[in-house]
């Protein structure tokens, strides 16, 4: 009995450290958000700040046409990018999976873009795409095409940026799935063979229900990261044209750290934390899910 | 041999040593003290990356041997610069001796700058070469809350030589800028009318209140006095934003037409890119801050440099011709070490005096407040821009009350930005973002507890 309340007390001693931390920089940060958000709390104004109850909340979902657009453009942006950069992922996976000489190399140089800074590649992007001092429009005009509003038009300016992303982290994803398919037993396929399987459906019927967790887990990691996604927005576009890429990160930056109003970002910051943790936990159930 | 060349190779390091010194002595500029400001001390200042603190970066080291010390210069972005500074007036003692503040930041920092008006009055600083308009704008209250350093108006920059080929007037009004911009854009090859401030955000936030400015109009509901609206001392009850309004919707069908002669990419467009492009030949006409004229008049492969004329803000209907002042200015946190705001002050003289301000056009900064160093023939070389802004400020074409000193202009220039965006994109009708903006401003005003 004492020895059992020894262990106890042992193991309390070595998580505490772990679970402090935890404490201070996972959920104080969370608490105080949400005590922020329950504040009129202006940096520039003069005044302290003052107990506001629900009042930044109820503004949000009753005026506030902005932070609506923002979430819808927030998941447009998502399920673009990461729809496109999975797809990609999963085609690159294959082709270095083979073994072809030269594909180490290649695969080595394809993880570069996710190296780079996301502010970096997306003021690449911007002078890339730019209207007047572009190279792609500079490429157009010479061969008589005309010049395109890349970073001006709504659609081109969403897909300009979902371009960037897919640039940058495609590899990441390449990356997840090739090391899930070196991990797949080679007998499972060497049996499916000799069951007389087609190689179609090999991969319909094995490597795909084989490959799922790992998909499952990129699409979590790369959806929470999308969502979270500002760089790319602050240098190309500003959320413009309209709001046509305002994503609710740069929504909540600009009305936390321009307008400095502490308590509506923070409300809005409160509604993304919830809204990442109902998805991921979505995803999480999956993976964890019995086959 | 070899001590002969040994001897021959000393003599030569000592000439070539000896004609150092004297080719430093006579070319540096070195601006005379007699004494040493900072006598080995370290000063910390926060500026901004606008073309005077960059001119300063450009000659640091030099500035720090005519100091005798050690100069902290964090140059950082507008935002990044009003966040710190907000934040730093929160510790108890201020990590900055020096702030660089924005003319309409007046309102917002007031409560946390120090009154310079006693060490004017020890020092017998002498503020009468500054433009008037330009020492007044640091006043609140009767305390001067900063000394000018880089005040210049937004004006009006126009090629001469495309508005002579075409026979076109100066583009003193909008209809005049409109009527020119046509011209140009249907007839000069890869040329279009007017670059501006389009970018959504801050950039065409503030391109909409000069503007509104121009019909004589400001955002909120300030005591009008002649042409101009008192910004000494705004009350609550003059808070109450007055977007939704004819002049607003003057204002957005005048961007709206500017639209159809402005360059490609110009709804991505701000300050830098603006003046580039107009630099470049990509468009005859251009809104500008006075001082990043340089770009194009001190840059040879340049087809403006020589060949741009200045004007005040092109007015609209019935209104006077008024630019909008904006700027850095140098100002003292309250929260200084009571030690240190005498090393502070003794800077601040210094790095305003004329010596520093012709010596900041040098290095690409195209901005005098004092109208001593606007005389100065080589300053007038270097910057043609500089006595056309010195013109304008005793012809009184320049005011403040376009950006209130209030601490909410940063969010009704939000606000307008993204409104107005949407209009220009032709994705929401004028009246519909005007009557929105005005809406959520009225929103922002009553919870700041103003009415």
């Amino acid at each position: 009995m004492s020895q059992s309340r020894e262990a106890r007390r042992a193991a309390t001693i070595l998580v505490s450290p772990a679970v402090l931390l935890l404490l201070a920089l996972n959920i104080f940060p969370i608490i105080y958000a949400v005590y922020i958000s329950l504040h009129h709390w202006s940096l520039s104004s003069p005044n302290p700040p003052r107990f506001a109850g629900l009042f930044n909340y109820q503004e949000l979902w009753q005026y506030d046409d902005r932070f609506m657009n923002a979430l819808g453009v927030s998941a447009v942006f998502i399920v673009l990018a990461v729809g496109i950069e999975l797809l990609l992922g999963f085609a690159l996976a294959f082709v270095f999976n083979a073994k072809l000489k030269g594909l180490e190399t290649l695969r080595k140089l394809s993880l570069l873009p996710v190296m780079a800074m996301p502010l970096v590649v997306g003021l690449v992007w911007f002078y890339m795409l730019n209207e007047n001092f572009g190279v792609t429009n500079w490429f157009l005009t010479l061969f008589g095409f005309e010049r395109l509003p890349f970073l001006t038009d709504g659609t081109l300016a969403m897909l300009s940026i979902v371009i960037a992303d897919i640039w940058q982290w495609t590899p990441f994803v390449t990356l997840v799935i090739f090391a899930a398919l070196q991990s797949l037993p080679e007998y499972v396929f060497e049996a499916a063979r000799m069951d007389g399987l087609t190689e179609r459906e090999i991969f319909w019927r094995i490597t795909l229900p084989l490959l799922r967790p790992a998909i499952l887990v990129v699409c979590v990691i790369r959806a929470i990261d999308a969502f979270r996604m500002i760089e790319l927005v602050f240098v190309m576009t500003k959320g413009g044209p309209g709001g046509n890429t305002e994503v609710l990160p740069w929504y909540i930056y600009t009305k936390g750290f321009l307008s400095l109003d502490l308590g509506y970002a923070a409300a809005m910051a409160v509604v993304m934390i919830v809204v990442v943790t109902v998805v991921a936990q979505v995803f999480v159930r999956k993976i964890a899910a019995p086959e | 041999m070899n001590s002969a060349k040994g001897a021959k190779r000393r003599k030569f390091r000592t000439s070539a040593l000896a004609a150092t010194c004297l080719a430093t002595a006579f070319s540096a500029p070195v601006i005379a003290q007699e004494e040493s400001i900072l006598g080995g001390e370290t000063i910390r200042i926060i500026g901004i990356g606008d073309p005077v603190f960059q001119a300063m970066q450009k000659f640091h080291g030099e500035m720090e041997e005519m100091t005798g010390g050690t100069i902290q210069l964090d140059v950082r972005p507008f935002d990044v610069l009003r966040q710190q500074v907000l934040l730093n007036a929160q510790n108890s003692t201020s990590s900055y001796d020096i702030i660089a503040v924005d003319l309409p930041q007046f309102g917002e920092y007031k409560p946390f700058l120090t009154d310079l008006d006693g060490f004017i009055d020890a020092t017998g600083y002498d503020g009468s070469d500054f433009h008037d308009v330009a020492w007044s704008g640091a006043q609140f209250g009767g305390a001067q809350l900063g000394i000018p350093l880089q005040p210049h108006p937004e004006i009006f920059a126009y090629r001469t030589d495309i508005f002579e080929k075409y026979g076109l007037d100066a583009p003193t009004t909008h209809e005049k800028v409109l009527a020119a911009a046509r011209t140009i854009s249907e007839q000069e090859d890869g040329m279009s009318g007017v670059c501006w401030n389009a970018a959504r955000g801050t950039a065409l936030g503030q391109t909409f209140i000069m503007d509104m400015g121009d019909f004589g109009a400001a955002p909120i509901d300030m005591v009008k006095e002649g042409d101009d609206y008192l910004m000494g001392d705004i009350q609550p009850a003059n808070m109450k934003p007055m977007i939704d309004t004819e002049a607003g919707k003057a204002t957005a069908d005048y961007l709206q037409a500017l639209m159809e002669v402005s360059p490609p990419g110009i709804l991505n467009m701000a300050w830098d890119e603006r003046v580039r492009v107009y630099g470049q030949g990509g468009c005859a006409m251009t809104y500008i801050w006075a001082g990043r004229s340089a770009i194009f008049e001190q840059d040879e492969a340049s087809p403006a440099r020589g060949n741009t004329a200045y004007l005040p803000h092109p007015s609209g209907p019935d209104s006077p011709p008024k630019s909008t002042l904006g700027g850095w200015y140098l100002a003292i946190p309250n929260n200084i070490d009571p030690d240190r705001a005498e090393l502070a002050w003794k800077t601040i003289e210094w790095l305003a005096s004329p010596e520093m301000i012709e010596e900041y056009t040098k290095y690409g900064n195209c901005v005098s407040p004092r109208s001593s160093v606007s005389k100065i023939d080589s300053v007038i070389e270097r910057c043609p821009v500089i006595p056309h802004v010195e013109d304008m400020s005793i012809k009184g074409e320049l005011a403040g009350w376009q950006r209130p000193p209030v601490p909410e202009v940063q969010i009704i220039v939000d606000v307008l930005g993204a409104e107005m965006h949407q209009v220009i994109s032709g994705e929401k009708p004028s009246e519909e973002a005007l009557s929105d903006a005005q809406s959520q401003l009225d929103r922002e005003m009553r919870k700041a507890g103003y009415y």
